[in-house]
């Protein structure tokens, strides 16, 4: 599945369900004096499908912007990030990037003033390969707004079809593993629906997920497992749908 | 009648240099959102470069190929130093509300003056035009060689990057890096190597600027600072951040000079380049190609 | 219409106006009043935490106190009290007697030092400007020229008239230099950026090819310059005296009289530039440093803060200008080229910067630091070691402008400062929260405006209204009436033209057809700071605080509007400007308690985290005393029992009577705090009514909730 990524890396090339793709092994994140990430460790395993939720400003963005290696300003990290046998705590976030990771940021982030194929194009920026643009129109075909819209610039879309043209953007990575941060916020209940309609359908398709959410119902129906982050911490983890039966993530995620 | 498209051709073809130092300023405002204050200077020591190689006289004398590559490598390696001191120190920032890039170019730019005119001294330098030797005589509208080459050099390069940045993986890295340093580093782009791409690109248009330039005016320690200037009021009326408002805007200077030049302005010409520019901010301020950035609140 | 009708209506404005006024008087008279209730329970003035140790005495007590003492005339005396204020006076005396007191007391000396003042003055015009707004100047050598130029023009022309007169023409150089500080300024600051820089930049030749035209050589006497410049100094040629004569006496002054004259303006300027910082004014500046559209929504005329503090650094640079040719050699002339007004314009910045940005001692500093660097450093190090150290002044300099704005961007006053404001913050957390001040019930909620207010039982209305961008109909024909006192929401997929909606209604864009009424006035077209003034509060879908002002400054800039104390009223602190700003101060901390926020009061809002900061943006809209408050997407990352609480403070602030109107995707808030709610799809109004009937209306379902549109998103 995840040809043409330039994968180095002992485990890469013979990477089979089951095995671990990305690692996180009592991580420490620190903005200043505010510890915002408290050792946490978690795993996602080839085609498996992995969500964290939490409440706002429990360290879910953090999390996903240190794995990815999306540098901020104060910020300090310690502990352990293993991706595709990789150690990757130090590593720019381009470089991890290379490794088949591809992370739809949180705010969908698409480039306002490049076209739809633009945008597409960037997200095979890895890619030396001759199949861009047959990926493309698999995009197209999956997504058949983007198809209509090809030629216009992304700002001008509604917030809906930005959240298509990111994850889509992100496949065009061909990775090994999508991240997917908050791909619900500010949308409308609709949107919503459909958005966890195609993540549903990558899953099915055997796509490594990790998804990170708020909409805790939602994500946790989605996933194979998944782990709770409260204040930094990780406080519960399991299936999904152990998780969703758990009268503790009841009271305080689903508003029962 | 004559004289008047005279001085029409005649600023067309000093927009040409305009419009390759107004490319640089856009180049470099795409990736970091900031003026380099230096990029005139890094023109001037492009001059002086290929003057100390090609001069019988005070320089080595080797031929005038030769002596452009050393004064683009020169330039571009004068680029890279002004981001290595005046931009990448100062981490990330937001130009808008943190104005230290003003201070750290412009001073990298005083000590370009500075230096040159310890080293070569206050006395201007004279420099043979390459194209001259064509027959030495004036064409159409009296106009010599080496200035033509001015206006099709920059044509050319201008058009030519204006296709590689659009139509391009590269151009479009480079637009993604413009926007959202971190969402582009996220596409596996190496940002920070395309902002160094964007101050190396910068530092060749000034060094082929410089080697335009020399022969048409004097070489001197000062002569960066008008005609950056000028080249910067290009670039704001071409629309900043825009490849094509660079050409544009560039020849559009020219010839507004050219024709103040023209209309007996004398003294006042650079005036009239800057009464150019407040007219611009009063009238369109993203300038006559520049997009308006779409800002969401 | 007839005439009559006309003349009616005009006439009823101006009644209208007249009963604002009125209305505005009797708040600020009943506010005062109500200010003065103590807090409940013991009788003590609690203080609260990081201000005691702020320096100046006024602010050192909590808002209802120090509305009280501003009331009081002793309060303006205690300014002096604080240790800056001390060190200021103490300073002030050691410069006026030096003279008598050091033996090394020359000609050489007794000139730097009064450099030094002009050169401080001069860095503290440029601070304001770019210190505190944060638009950098690069040509105020300009101004310094046009204030030399001016006093020599006028004292040599006209000889003995009025305006030959050395303190008129210090007067109309001054006047002069803010004249061409707004002609520059004007267009250079109507967009946001560097261009100020630019413009500047650019007219420093331009200045320097007029004063050497021989065009103009019939005023500027070209390259020779004027060197017959009329003093009030006796004679600038002989030793100075140290002597005190009466300024006015037919022998002229001595060039110590003169230097008292400097010395006593250092501390006027110093002082005035002080107050501004200090005022509503300061913090609109700093607000537009730091994010220029929130400080337009909360009412800070952005481009006349702006253009106000340019004009004020020209006319700094400019009687600085005067001066310094009055008590130097009595002659001006445009030196050698334009470069040399680029490299004094840019030693003003370096000495800004060497000093400390935006801090109100760092002209004072890096002009005395830079100038003995320049002055005597170098070339006592020059002589010393035989190396050519001259020729690289400027490359000194500007290494140490580099290396400043690098590693110390606050300059050596902000080090000094930073280690201050760590000292405190490690004493607030050994000591705990102090407890904060319990302030009247009446300052502890929000206002709705009363006053000039008409239109009705309707607040706001569109009518027919649209908006299209190249085409596209963000906004058709949309019709919406918001109801005096309700709870409004707009909901309807993304890209329906909800946020366009609210654009077009704060005055951010102009609707092409159809019209926006508020508050019984039309209002489209109209700039966004109408509306603002109006009484129209909004908050930002994406948070727009301003991060590095502490969270009590965020709510006070809100209340800018709210006080009439000009620009000019404010430099001088006149006892209006500090009761506004005494009750300016206890209405944010009573904002800060409705919304719950007041223990955060002196944290810089940057580090507050997130749901805090949504709503400080809240309390800082209310502090309009607005009669519609915006909110877009408030519930926007928070969690369920953060959006409970947001219920709540929404339905408090409708009891005051404030009319909310709230742009949402949160079902649960929207059907549960909304009187009415209108849907748009497609930039179309498609539904409107109570909670109830929007959930029941089928094209809401089929637009929004259902299973209809599932085309449109794109699937």
């Amino acid at each position: 599945m995840a040809k043409g990524v330039a994968v180095k890396g002992k485990k890469a090339s013979k990477a089979k369900a089951g095995e671990v793709v990305m690692e996180v092994t009592d991580l420490h994140v620190f903005y200043g004096a505010v510890e915002a990430l408290k050792g946490i460790s978690f795993e996602v395993r080839d085609g498996e499908c992995v969500s964290i939720i939490g409440s706002n400003g429990a360290g879910k963005t953090t999390t996903l912007k240190t794995v990815t290696g999306v540098s901020e300003l104060y910020k300090s990290v310690r502990g352990k990030i293993t991706i595709q046998g990789q150690r990757v705590e130090a590593w720019p976030a381009h470089k991890i990037a290379r490794l088949g990771v591809a992370h739809s940021p949180e705010g969908r982030k698409v480039f306002p003033n490049q076209t739809v194929r633009d945008n597409l194009m960037l997200g095979a920026f890895t890619r030396t390969d001759g199949e861009i643009d047959k990926d493309i129109d698999e995009q197209y075909e999956r997504f058949p707004i983007l198809g209509k819209r090809r030629n216009q610039p992304a700002g001008l879309m509604s917030g809906g079809e930005q959240q298509m043209l990111a994850m889509a953007r992100a496949l065009m990575a061909r990775p090994k593993v999508l991240l997917f941060d908050e791909p619900s916020m500010g949308l409308a209940p609709l949107i919503v629906k459909q958005v966890f309609e195609i993540i549903q359908q990558l899953k099915d398709e055997g796509k490594t997920i990790l998804l990170v959410e708020q909409m805790a119902f939602q994500a946790l129906g989605i996933a194979d497992r998944a782990y709770v982050l409260e204040t930094g911490a990780i406080t519960m983890d399991g299936t999904g749908s152990d998780l969703l039966e758990d009268p503790r993530v009841k009271e305080a995620y689903l508003g029962a | 009648m004559e004289r008047f498209l005279q001085a029409i051709i005649q600023g067309l073809t000093s927009g040409g240099v305009y419009a390759l130092i107004a490319l640089a300023f856009s180049i470099v405002y795409m990736t970091t959102r900031v003026i380099n204050f230096a990029q005139g200077e890094v023109m001037m020591i492009g001059a002086y470069v290929y003057f100390f190689m090609v001069a019988k006289s005070g320089g080595i004398g080797v031929s005038w190929p030769l002596a452009l590559l050393v004064a683009l490598v020169g330039a571009m390696l004068v680029g890279l130093v002004v981001h290595l001191i005046s931009i990448a120190p100062l981490g990330k920032f937001d130009p808008n509300t943190n104005i230290g890039w003003i201070l750290t170019t412009l001073s990298v730019s005083l000590i370009l003056v500075e230096v040159m005119r310890n080293i070569a001294g206050e006395q201007a330098k004279r420099v043979d035009p390459i194209v001259s030797s064509f027959g030495g005589k004036k064409t159409l509208f009296t106009i010599e060689p080496k200035q033509y080459l001015i206006l099709i050099v920059g044509v050319v390069l201008a058009l030519v990057l204006e296709v590689i940045h659009s139509k391009t993986q590269l151009g479009r890295a480079l637009r993604a890096t413009a926007h959202d340093k971190a969402t582009a580093s996220l596409m596996g782009i190496n940002t920070g190597f395309m902002v160094r791409y964007s101050f190396a690109l910068a530092g060749v248009l000034g060094g082929i600027s410089g080697w335009l330039l020399a022969p048409v005016i004097f070489v001197d320690p000062n002569m960066g600072t008008l005609v950056g200037l000028t080249a910067f009021v290009a670039a704001v009326v071409g629309g900043i951040g825009s490849t094509r408002g660079a050409l544009v805007g560039g020849l559009t200077i020219g010839v507004v000079e050219s024709l103040a030049r023209w209309a007996g302005a004398g003294e006042w010409t650079s005036a009239m380049v800057f009464l150019t520019l407040i007219l611009i901010l009063v009238l369109k301020p993203t300038g006559i190609l520049g997009e308006a950035l779409i800002e969401k609140v | 219409m007839g005439f009559l009708d006309e003349f009616r209506a005009a006439n009823k404005d101006a009644q209208a106006e007249r009963d604002r006024r009125r209305a505005l008087k009797a708040w600020a008279r009943a506010h005062a009043r109500g200010a003065v209730g103590r807090p409940e329970g013991n009788g003590d003035v609690a203080t609260m935490p990081a201000e005691e140790e702020k320096g100046d005495r006024l602010e050192a007590v909590s808002g209802e106190a120090a509305a009280e003492q501003a009331r009081k005339p002793e309060a303006r005396f205690k300014v002096v009290t604080s240790p800056g204020g001390i060190a200021f006076s103490v300073l002030l005396f050691l410069l006026l007697i030096w003279p008598f007191a050091l033996p090394a007391f020359n000609r050489s000396n007794f000139l730097e030092i009064q450099r030094i003042l002009v050169f401080a003055i001069i860095v503290m015009g440029l601070n304001l400007i770019a210190g505190y707004t944060g638009q950098l100047s690069l040509g105020q050598k300009i101004f310094v020229l046009i204030g030399g130029y001016s006093v020599g023009v006028l004292t040599t022309e006209f000889q003995s008239g009025f305006l030959g007169n050395h303190w008129i023409a210090l007067i109309v150089a001054t006047l002069f230099g803010m004249l061409f500080g707004a002609l520059l300024g004007l267009p250079a600051l109507r967009v946001k950026g560097a261009y100020l820089s630019i413009v500047t930049l650019a007219f420093v030749p331009i200045f320097y090819v007029a004063f050497n035209s021989q065009f103009l050589k019939g005023i500027f006497n070209a390259a020779q310059g004027i060197s017959d410049i009329k003093t009030p100094i006796g004679n600038l040629a002989r030793p100075p005296e140290r002597v005190v004569t009466f300024p006015f006496t037919s022998r002229g002054m001595t060039d110590y009289d003169y230097y008292i004259f400097v010395v006593i303006m250092f501390g006027v300027l110093f002082f005035l530039a002080r107050n501004i910082v200090k005022s509503r004014w300061g913090r609109g500046m700093t607000a537009v440093r730091e994010s220029e559209i929130a400080a337009k929504s909360s009412g800070v005329r952005v481009y006349k803060v702006k253009v106000n503090a340019f004009m004020i650094s020209a006319a700094y640079a400019s009687l600085a200008g005067a001066m310094l040719t009055t008590f130097t050699t009595g002659q001006i002339s445009p030196e050698s080229a334009a470069a040399v007004h680029i490299r004094d314009s840019f030693v003003y910045v370096v000495m800004m910067i060497i000093g400390g940005t935006g801090t109100l001692a760092g002209p004072l500093v890096g002009a005395a630091s830079v100038h003995a660097i320049r002055q005597f450093l170098i070339p006592q190090v020059q002589e010393a070691f035989g190396l050519n150290l001259l020729s690289w002044t400027t490359t000194i300099l500007a290494v140490l402008a580099l290396v400043s704005v690098i590693t110390a961007p606050g300059g050596t006053v902000g080090i000094f400062n930073d280690r201050r404001e760590r000292a405190k913050a490690r004493q607030r957390r050994k000591q705990g929260d102090a407890p904060i001040a319990r302030l009247p019930e009446a300052l502890v909620r929000p206002r709705v405006r009363t006053t000039g207010v008409t239109g009705g039982d309707i607040v706001m209305e569109t009518k027919e209204m649209s908006k299209i961008f190249g085409g596209l109909r963000a906004n058709d024909k949309v019709s919406i009436a918001v109801k005096r006192g309700s709870v409004h929401s707009l909901i309807g997929p993304n890209g329906s033209g909800k946020t366009t909606f609210i654009n077009v209604v704060t005055g951010v864009y102009t609707p092409e057809e159809g019209e926006v009424w508020f508050g019984g006035d039309r209002i489209d077209g109209k700039p966004a700071f109408v509306t603002v003034e109006k009484g129209m509060g909004r908050t930002f879908q994406n948070l727009q605080i301003w991060r590095r002002m502490t969270v009590l400054e965020n709510v006070m800039v809100g209340l800018h509007t709210r006080a009439k104390a000009g620009f000019v009223a404010n430099m001088v602190r006149t006892p209006l400007a500090r009761r506004e700003e005494a009750e300016i101060k206890a209405r944010a901390m009573g904002l800060l308690q409705f919304v719950g926020l007041e223990k955060w009061a002196e944290v810089p809002a940057g580090a507050l985290p997130y749901g805090p900061q949504r709503y400080l943006e809240i309390a800082r809209a209310l502090a309009l005393d607005p009669i519609l408050c915006i909110l877009d997407e408030p519930a926007a990352g928070l969690n369920p029992a953060e959006v409970r609480d947001l219920m709540g403070v929404i339905r408090r602030i409708k009891e005051t009577g404030i009319t909310v109107f709230v742009i949402e995707h949160h079902m649960d808030l929207v059907m549960g705090v909304s009187d009415e709610i209108s849907v748009l799809d497609y930039g179309k109004k498609i539904a409107e009514g109570t909670p109830a009937e929007v959930q029941a209306n089928e094209r809401v379902i089929e637009a929004y909730l259902g299973a209809e549109a599932v085309e449109h998103a794109g699937v």
